[in-house]
């Protein structure tokens, strides 16, 4: 059905003072042949509103408010059954550039061409409608893997809860004594995991699986299947979405030789220590006497570059706690706790101080050199750099290694760089690809079978890692990202911390599986497009099954087919469109996003020839960072070059190269990318957007060579949106730059 | 690299300490608040954080061979600023007392006299003394042919008797105390050798006198800052009991000296007599002290030292002496000399006083008193090693220390 | 099906980042959504933050993104420059008081920004900490939300002036708006109240207030941002120099019985995040931080490592109990024992940056049945009286931006059993 456009040109905010607006309705009329195109000093006013209302319920489905950033006043311009589209005159030409003058108009004119193109091109989304399964999957029974459990059953969900040990409560369950969580902070508390498994298994809504473990997940939110297996047999059940809770195992001490760990029976691990305290009493391994002095060394294997190099964040707390038992269970022993830093932050200051005030625990900054046996049995502990004196040695009887936390997690994109090459090897198909892939298998030989999740999905069996093998989400506002929608990591495997962190952490990642399952069923996007009802659309009879999409998605929704064809999970999808910036045959679009509808956009703009001496630069700019940013500037007045045309997208990692192509072909003289930072504290919403559009633009440079353009025309940029201020000058240094270059040969043909 | 030293926590001596005034010691998180805003800490080797340090693991043999305990005068700044309530000033104090304990010769002596429980055997001592005296006085003197003096008080206990009994018991505990002075000297010695620190910057004597001087003019008493009227206290019992040793020595003098030399004695002095004079503002000055330093500890605020026993005794010995000395000249001029109710009660008087006056200088070694040849030596042993500067005004000082770059804490915090 | 039953709604106290998120996960969830906000706009602490640690990446990018998700989310309500007074109810059914201050600029305000140029007052500029200043009339930050300006009722001249009246082609100003009362109805609270800075002036020593070059840790963030005082430009105060070096002061108030018994948290990472700030600007400044223990926990601690590499960076051991002028040179001298070295240190700094703590947001003024129960500390403890009032972030315990999230976050999914059927 045809669209009916309208266009409407807001006066106010100086708008009016510095364009000549009815020139702009005049283009719309010849160059468009719009109907309606009406001007006003205030649309976002309830009689500006009610002038476009009224259009819309004479059929007007498509209108176009050329006023302020789209930004601002959403919900004033929101009318019921069409699409909105938004050209922003106030911020991007007005506010940033000079008034009533001849580059500003022409800008505001190529701005309302875009818009009045976009506006044609763009669907209103529909959604689609996918059956959606309700019940939550949590893998892993202990203190995060119960918490999310409950939260979610108390909240209305139903829950499976699948745990590999015979028992639920994880590591925690296992120890008797735990560090006070809440005021006052002061002794040691009992154990309340036991309370909380009563409660699991009391909840009518929480299905549990004890000493059981996940064969294969496939699927997608809301529609998980899961093969569970338990001692030899397996079933299957449907579910939409997982947390994954699996915690957290012991550094493996037997590394740690150089504390004496192995050497001497009479050194054991924070564990061990545990599984004494459990016992109710603390004996010597080696002689089962009771140690009159017992030692505890800090950060064993922690902070350590050879072992790890991150803190383990509760070993301070821990040891505070085996000291504070130890005292109780003997009060004649002595207790000494060698640290590097103590660090009990918040209110656990309270537990530091408690420890102090007894007189048989002795505590001292140290480097830990070594434990050896002295003679007697005892230990000897050599430490540097002590607040006793440069280098010490201290008599133990027993040493306890407070030793770290390492996630039990499986790297899925290891496993699958290690599977891929199993296949390589397996082919055997000579040559270097073969010689790679025999060393990558030999080098990853230590993943054949550690998958937890099992997930069937092209790009790994289970959660890509951030760091040190924790799966951790690498956005500080929005920790629980996950690069596999619908899939959530909670506790201490996701970062190390305690139980109280666990707890709260398995709650919240209860929620956001929550979320998935009602947003799925509207067909909505989750975070950070929140609500977004389109989803990609592949015209498949011309892909060639180059994988790129199904490699590139940074979350992993493409699946392949044995020919490598990629199959659409629409509920995976966050869309970024970085599929649709991938494909070289140009296949994948969006009903409001496609290669097509931004290339008609960037056609639509009026290129001056080449004897106007008005160079024209297509700015293609991040909707999430960049485009914010430049609506700042406008906010604080700073102007940029009119030389320059703007077009937001949903990430770099979205821009098909072809639009680059297309603006130098149709006469533009450079072109600006501008995307967030990318790199290891990559700032990119997507993950990898601008760092894909860096690796694209370098081939885009390569072709400019062969056109015999200068490779300057293409210019990648990173910006952080609070450095406002810098993008009016990176455009302007760009246009001077494309001035002195010269115009672009192309223009014309 | 460095032999590593041995360290063996000593968990009595922990105990010890925080039984004796530094209950809090194990509170310090070792953040050197304390050594900072200590006035009289040094650029070189500041205290107390480090001495905190050492006594919450029981480092004894480091604690008493440490001059840095004697220069601290527990201003209690380190104690008012503790961001964890260590106290730092008590436990130094604390530490003080350990270590008369520990180089007292005998050692129980120096236990007895700091505890209330032993007070009564503390006194009984030197009444059994004075009692014993008594008893050999006619004796003695019916074999030396000594006729007895008319004065009040030279009736009931001769001068000769008088000096011959308290200078020898005082002398003796002196040699004691010199023998201990020098063991600890030793010991500090010892431990600057062992730490390859030692250095001499000053003549021996040089050094006594450049602490004497400090103590006359009790010149670091004038940096403390929460507890500034200390000085004025300490100043008050300092000058007053320095006068009335002055005087008693003079009075000895005047009696047996100057007949020698064919001056006639003018013992008993007149009222008007400097040296009369000189005694009774002593006494005044004594007594003024005594009361303001109870005044001074009684007071509740973090500034306020914790005392005990060991503190307390002493102060009261103090005030004793004043009194009972004061009730006894009184007498001396009213009462008649010849026999009757009001010469008994003064001679009871004069009695306690007496025993009062072997409480404080027989028993000096031993008891807090013994500071004065402690910090004294110690100052002394700071100032032969260059350790101990008369503290720097801070912004001069800190600009010198400035301008050395201090060093980049070796990767402190280490990883 | 699960999820909240319809209509059921989630109030939260608090417009911070704890807050933002809370409401944005509550209403994803599909709650209804009230938050009530004592400031003129949403973003709180984090707003005035130059950057966040370990990342060094700005609070503006993950508020944009919330605030979009803000804006385009039907189900959520936000009151700025309004304050809870009473609470009363129970789990499920809650009613809470809440008095709305007024902005003096209605909804027709388009941030155009006419009205500031005719407006004759200037005031000190909160947002900047009193480091700058403002008109009386005002737009919070440049990217505030809601993007409208405010009038500062106590600086403005009110209608007897009256300049901007006119000068709005909107008429959006009513210098008549008058402050008024709201009552709402929800099945669940959550106090996301925050905190304050600890107030350096009462540290002794330390000579907050004294001198111009004493800074406390906030104030630094200001000086860093591109949208602060200084344009992001690391200045002395006093005379807007570029220091030569600089000394951050660890523990400010924090972990001391005189002041903040509680350790602070974040203000280890802090100082560390700011000493890139400085060096950024400065690469040869020298850097003092001077601290009791390094926490870094976790991952953090690569940050750490990472700044150990730097050679004029240099980490003492050992609390400033110090700071002030030369009395010869007129230079910062910051005191403190080398503990390591055993040495005392007297150390000149062009710019000291005491690294306050965090205290609790005063909430004295939120009337609850039962009362809001503290710890010690003066934090909001997680179980409160009154079943279905939950607490999240540094109400409960001074903590990071990312914890703070997971907190919102879990606090939506215990709201939630309070929006059952």
């Amino acid at each position: 059905m045809e669209k009916k456009l309208a266009l409407y040109v807001c006066k106010g905010c100086d708008v009016g003072a510095s364009l000549d607006t009815a020139a702009l309705c005049a283009l719309a009329k010849e160059e468009f042949d719009l109907e309606i195109c009406r001007e006003h000093e205030c649309l976002c006013g309830d009689e500006g509103r009610e002038l476009i209302r009224k259009d819309v319920l004479d059929g007007v489905d498509a209108p176009v408010v050329a006023a302020c950033s789209p930004r601002f006043m959403a919900d004033a311009f929101t009318f019921d059954g069409c699409r909105t589209e938004r050209v922003n005159l106030r911020e991007h030409v007005v506010w940033s550039h000079e008034p009533n003058d001849e580059d500003t108009q022409m800008m505001a004119e190529d701005y309302v061409r875009m818009g009045i193109v976009r506006a044609q091109k763009a669907r209103l989304p529909e959604p689609f409608h996918e059956e959606i399964d309700d019940t939550l999957l949590v893998v892993g029974g202990g203190v995060a893997g119960m918490s999310a459990a409950l939260g979610a059953a108390r909240a209305g969900q139903d829950v499976v809860l699948v745990e590999k040990a015979e028992e639920l409560g994880g590591w925690m369950g296992k120890f008797s004594r735990h560090v006070p969580h809440r005021a006052p902070y002061r002794e040691p508390v009992p154990s309340d995991v036991d309370a909380r498994i009563t409660e699991v298994r009391a909840e009518s809504r929480i299905t549990v699986h004890t000493g059981t473990r996940i064969e294969r997940i496939s699927g997608q939110p809301g529609q998980f299947d899961v093969t569970l297996r338990r001692n030899g047999d397996s079933s299957s059940l449907r579910v939409g979405a997982i947390v994954q809770a699996t915690g957290w195992k012991p550094y493996d001490a037997t590394h740690l030789g150089h504390l004496g760990y192995g050497t001497s029976p009479n050194v054991i691990t924070n564990v061990q220590m545990e599984e004494q305290i459990a016992a109710g009493r603390i004996a010597r391994p080696g002689d089962g006497k009771a140690p009159r002095r017992i030692a505890f060394i800090q950060c064993a294997g922690s902070r350590d570059k050879e072992h790890l190099p991150y803190c383990s964040a509760v070993c301070c707390r821990v040891s505070i706690k085996h000291a504070l038992v130890a005292r109780e269970l003997d009060p004649e022993c002595e207790v000494y706790v060698l640290y590097k830093d103590i660090r009990t932050p918040g209110q656990y200051e309270d537990f530091y101080r408690r420890a102090q005030e007894d007189a048989g625990i002795f505590f001292t900054k140290a480097e830990v050199e070594g434990v050896e046996e002295a003679e007697g049995g005892a230990l000897r502990v050599v430490a540097n750099n002590t607040l006793l004196g440069e280098r010490i040695h201290i008599e133990a009887d027993l040493v306890v290694l407070a030793t770290g936390m390492v996630p039990a997690a499986a790297d899925g994109e290891a496993i699958r760089r290690y599977t891929d090459a199993k296949a390589v090897v397996a082919k055997g198909e000579a040559g270097a690809q073969l010689e790679a892939a025999k060393e990558t298998v030999e080098k990853l030989a230590h993943l054949e079978g550690s998958a937890i999740l099992n997930l069937d999905y092209r790009q790994g069996p289970d959660l890509p890692q951030l760091r040190y093998d924790f799966p951790d989400s690498h956005f500080i506002c929005f920790p629980y990202e996950s690069r596999r929608t619908g899939i959530y990591a909670a506790g201490a495997v996701r970062a190390p911390g305690d139980a109280e962190l666990a707890r709260e952490d398995g709650a919240g990642a209860a929620l956001k599986a929550m979320q998935v399952l009602r947003l799925a069923k509207d067909g909505a996007a989750v975070h950070p497009r929140w609500g977004d009802m389109s989803y990609p659309d592949f015209f498949m009879q011309r892909c060639t099954q180059c994988k790129r999409c199904t490699e590139e998605c940074p979350f992993g929704t493409l699946n392949e087919d044995a020919k490598g064809t990629p199959l659409l999970n629409p509920i995976r999808c966050r869309r970024c469109g970085i599929c649709l910036g991938a494909c070289p045959e140009r296949i994948i679009s969006f009903a409001d996003y496609s290669v097509d509808m931004i290339s008609s956009m960037i056609k639509a703009v009026h290129i001056p020839d080449e004897f106007d001496e008005k160079p024209r630069l297509l700015g293609l700019l991040c909707e999430n960072d960049a485009y914010p940013a430049l609506d700042t500037a406008g906010l604080a007045r700073i102007r940029h070059s009119a030389w320059i045309r703007f077009v937001p997208v949903r990430c770099l990692g979205s821009v098909n190269t072809v639009w680059i192509a297309d603006a130098l072909s149709r006469g533009f003289d450079g072109i600006l990318l501008i995307g967030c930072r990318s790199g290891d504290d990559y700032q990119c919403h997507f993950i990898r957007g601008s760092e894909l559009m860096e690796t694209r633009s370098g081939n885009v440079r390569e072709k400019l060579k062969q056109l015999a353009l200068e490779e300057e025309r293409v210019r990648l940029e990173q910006l952080p949106i609070n450095e406002f201020h810098r993008l009016p000058e990176i455009i302007n240094e760009f246009a001077e730059q494309i001035e002195e270059i010269g115009m672009n040969p192309f223009k014309g043909f | 690299m460095a032999e590593a030293v041995l360290v063996r926590p000593d968990r009595k001596f922990v105990d010890e300490i925080i039984a004796s005034g530094g209950g809090d010691l194990k509170r310090c998180m070792q953040c050197a608040n304390c050594s900072v805003v200590c006035e009289l800490s040094d650029g070189q080797h500041p205290f107390p954080r480090k001495e905190m340090a050492w006594a919450q693991w029981g480092l004894e043999d480091r604690l008493v061979s440490d001059p840095d305990i004697w220069l601290c005068h527990q201003c209690n700044d380190c104690s008012a600023h503790c961001p964890r309530g260590a106290r730092p000033g008590d436990v130094l104090a604390a530490l003080r007392r350990h270590t008369v304990a520990h180089y007292a010769i005998p050692r129980f002596l120096a236990r007895w006299v700091n505890q209330l429980g032993m007070l009564p055997v503390t006194f009984l001592i030197p009444v059994v003394v004075l009692a014993l005296a008594l008893l050999a006085r006619d004796p003695i003197a019916s074999a030396l042919g000594l006729e007895s003096e008319p004065a009040l008080y030279a009736e009931f206990f001769p001068h000769w008797l008088l000096i011959g009994l308290f200078g020898s018991l005082t002398t003796l505990s002196f040699v004691l105390a010199i023998v201990s002075l020098t063991r600890m000297w030793g010991d500090m010695r010892a431990a600057d050798v062992a730490a390859g620190r030692y250095k001499v910057a000053a003549g021996f004597l040089a050094s006594f006198l450049v602490a004497l001087k400090s103590i006359l003019a009790h010149d670091r008493f004038g940096f403390c800052q929460a507890q500034a009227p200390r000085r004025i206290s300490h100043l008050a019992l300092f000058y007053g009991f320095l006068a009335l040793f002055v005087v008693t020595i003079w009075a000895t003098i005047d009696l047996y000296l100057n007949p020698v030399l064919g001056i006639a004695p003018r013992y008993p002095f007149s009222l008007l007599h400097p040296m009369k004079v000189l005694a009774n503002v002593g006494g005044v000055a004594l007594v003024f002290g005594a009361v303001k330093v109870v005044r001074d500890r009684s007071r509740d605020d973090k500034g306020t030292p914790s005392s005990g026993a060991f503190d307390w005794t002493l102060v009261w010995v103090l005030l004793g002496v004043g009194l009972t000395g004061f009730a006894a000249e009184i007498f001396r001029f009213t009462v008649d000399p010849a026999a009757g109710a009001a010469r008994t009660l003064a001679w009871s008087v004069y009695f306690v006083h007496l025993v009062l006056v072997f409480q404080l200088l027989v028993y000096l070694p031993y008891s807090k008193f013994a500071h004065v040849l402690y910090r004294t030596v110690a100052m002394a042993y700071a100032e032969h090693t260059g350790r101990y500067r008369p503290v720097r005004k801070r912004s001069a000082g800190s600009a010198a220390l400035a301008a050395t770059p201090a060093r980049p804490a070796l990767g402190a915090g280490g990883s | 099906m699960s999820g909240p039953k319809a209509g059921s709604t989630v109030l939260v106290v608090g417009g911070g980042i704890s807050g933002i998120s809370a409401a944005v996960e509550a209403s994803e969830a599909g709650c209804e959504v009230v938050v009530v906000e004592k400031e003129a706009f949403l973003g709180g602490r984090v707003a005035r933050a130059h950057q966040y640690f370990p990342k060094l990446c700005p609070p503006q990018c993950g508020l944009e993104i919330n605030l979009r998700r803000f804006k385009s989310n039907p189900r959520i309500r936000a009151f700025t420059l309004a304050e809870v007074e009473r609470i009363t109810g129970g789990p499920g059914d809650f009613h809470v008081t809440v008095r709305q201050h007024p902005r003096f600029v209605n909804e027709k305000c388009t941030a155009c920004g006419a009205c500031v140029d005719v407006c004759p007052v200037e005031r000190p500029d909160a947002f900047n900490l009193g480091m700058s200043t403002t008109k009386a009339v005002y737009l919070p930050y440049e990217m505030a939300y809601p993007m409208r300006l405010a009038i500062d009722g106590n600086a403005c001249l009110g209608a007897e002036c009256g300049k901007c009246v006119p000068a709005c082609p909107f008429d959006a100003i009513e210098l008549g708006m008058e402050e008024r009362t709201l009552e709402i109805d929800a099945q669940a609270v959550i106090v996301a109240t925050g905190w304050d800075p600890y107030d350096a002036s009462g540290i002794e020593g330390l000579g907050f207030g004294t001198h111009p070059d004493i800074v406390t840790n906030v104030m630094m963030e200001r000086l860093a941002a591109p949208t602060g005082p200084t344009g992001g430009r690391i200045v002395r105060p006093s005379d807007g120099s570029a220091p030569g070096s600089v000394a951050f002061v660890q523990c400010a108030g924090s972990r001391d019985d005189n002041y903040l018994k509680h350790c602070s948290g974040v203000c280890c990472m802090g100082s560390l995040k700011q000493s890139r700030y400085v060096r950024e600007q400065f690469p040869d400044a020298d850097i003092w931080i001077f601290y009791i223990d390094i926490r870094a926990p976790g991952r953090l601690e690569d940050f750490y490592a990472a700044s150990q590499e730097d050679e004029k960076l240099h980490l003492v051991k050992g609390k400033v109990a110090r700071i002030g002028p030369d009395a010869a040179t007129g230079a910062l001298i910051v005191e403190a024992e080398d503990v390591l070295s055993g040495t005392r240190l007297s150390q000149a700094a062009d710019l000291v940056v005491l690294a306050t703590g965090i205290v609790p947001a005063d909430t004295s003024g939120i009337a609850v049945d039962g009362g809001l129960r503290k710890d010690e500390h003066g934090f909001l403890t997680r179980e409160q009286p009154l079943e279905g009032l939950l607490v999240a972030g540094c109400a409960a315990r001074p903590t990071d931006v990312a914890t703070c999230v997971r907190d919102a976050t879990s606090a939506v999914t215990k709201a939630l059993q309070f929006c059952q059927e």
